[in-house]
């Protein structure tokens, strides 16, 4: 039981140091998937330009 | 109940592991505001490919050259700026919000920045620290 309360432990403060981390790379994917979304329709009329 | 806990504690860091890799964005909110941003880009775009409007560098875009646009057009298109940057912020907000800091939103705001003139067609107007300049 002991034991169990160690491991409890480590995980929550794992838990709060990695959410403490701002996910920057994920953040700049799903930003080009968005901004991609939002200017796509207008992008497809302009022939080659990007 | 012993194994049931070390379950429940791989659970738990099987959780805190995958977010700390990924940032959700598949939200209502999120969906609505990109939804919207979308529908008001066709009426931007004139103006982003004249240069009336450039992209800023804090991820807004700024209303740069007004004496270029008609005056009767003047007034809808100060609307459109202001309705787009607020939509903008709300973008932000919404992610940071979903992934429950909502502390990060600055930060956010500060990754989309880049990747807005990133993805602009050549020809918009972006500031940079030489003043305007276009793609």
């Amino acid at each position: 039981m002991k034991k169990t309360g160690i491991v409890l432990l480590l995980t929550l403060a794992g838990c709060a140091s990695a959410n403490v981390y701002f996910p920057a790379s994920s953040v700049q994917k799903e930003a080009d998937k968005i901004i991609q979304q939002i200017w796509q329709p207008q992008h497809t009329e302009v022939k080659g330009v990007k | 109940m012993k194994p049931l806990n070390y379950l429940f504690v791989a659970l738990l860091l099987l959780v805190s592991l995958n977010s700390a890799a990924d940032i959700e964005v598949n939200t209502p909110g999120v969906r609505s505001v990109t939804a919207q941003m979308q529908m008001r880009h066709a009426q931007l775009l004139p103006y982003y490919t004249s240069g009336a409007v450039g992209l800023n560098t804090d991820g807004s875009i700024v209303l740069r050259d007004i004496e270029s646009v008609p005056l009767a057009a003047r007034q809808k298109l100060q609307r459109l700026v202001e309705a787009e940057n607020l939509d903008r912020n709300r973008l932000y907000s919404e992610i940071a919000n979903a992934n429950a800091h909502p502390e990060w939103q600055s930060a956010i705001r500060a990754a989309f920045a880049p990747r807005w003139i990133s993805n602009a067609q050549r020809g918009w107007w972006m500031m940079s620290d030489h003043g305007w300049i276009q793609k």
